[in-house]
């Protein structure tokens, strides 16, 4: 009688170069890290070190969108839904936003004015990270 | 060359999620004593320790924003 045995192999490890470990797949973190040479990368990262207000967070949408060659072309991207960018550019710049960080004081934007919804800031961090982790695997 | 270390201080959490998402690069947070430390090829490498703490500054203030959006980080 033959006994059959079936094998699984794993193989585990780490990649290194000269001893020195080599992530399997590169995240926005290791390209955030070798670029900071790169202006709109240092700008974004800059922004993004305090704590997260209308004011930072509309900035980065302004810096990524630069870089990009404008708002239609980064909308093209689909890395966060237009709408979503639409809100946040809407909430931010909306005298209803003016007492809690929003960037203007006057009526020309308003909530009320407008068919679409107020972004909530927890939900606007959400969406501009969500963008900045894509936009930063371009930038390697 | 001497080794060049910069304290990170904050939140126990947050640390450890740093130390977490840094563990595979040159820029490490090492663990020495009870302290944690920020070490990285341009603090080391510069020429004297008053461009190490401009280094320093311009790494950490970046690292904070590249660490709120890997890991979600809000208050580091």
């Amino acid at each position: 009688m033959h006994a059959q045995a079936a094998f699984a192999v794993t193989i585990s490890g780490q990649a290194t170069i000269d001893g020195v470990p080599v992530p399997a797949t590169k995240r926005p973190l290791d390209v955030g890290l070798e670029q900071f040479g790169d202006a709109y990368v240092a700008r974004v990262l800059d922004l993004l070190a305090g704590q997260p207000d209308w004011m930072s967070l509309y900035k980065v949408l302004d810096v990524v969108e630069d870089s990009v060659g404008g708002e239609r072309a980064l909308e093209a991207k689909g890395w966060v839904p237009a709408t979503s960018l639409k809100r946040l550019t809407l909430t931010a710049n909306a005298i209803e936003t003016a007492a809690s960080g929003g960037r203007h004081a006057t009526g020309k934007y308003s909530l009320a004015k407008s068919r679409l919804q107020p972004l909530p800031l927890d939900e606007a961090w959400d969406v501009v990270r969500q963008m900045v982790r894509s936009w930063l695997m371009t930038r390697a | 060359m001497s080794r060049r270390l910069v304290r990170v201080e904050g939140a126990p959490r947050d640390i450890a999620a740093a130390k977490g998402a840094l563990n595979s690069g040159e820029v490490q947070i090492v663990e020495v004593g009870d302290e944690n430390y920020l070490e990285a090829p341009g603090i080391t490498s510069a020429p004297d320790a008053a461009a190490a703490r401009e280094f320093a500054e311009i790494l950490f203030r970046r690292l904070t924003g590249l660490l709120r959006v890997e890991v979600g980080l809000r208050d580091p």
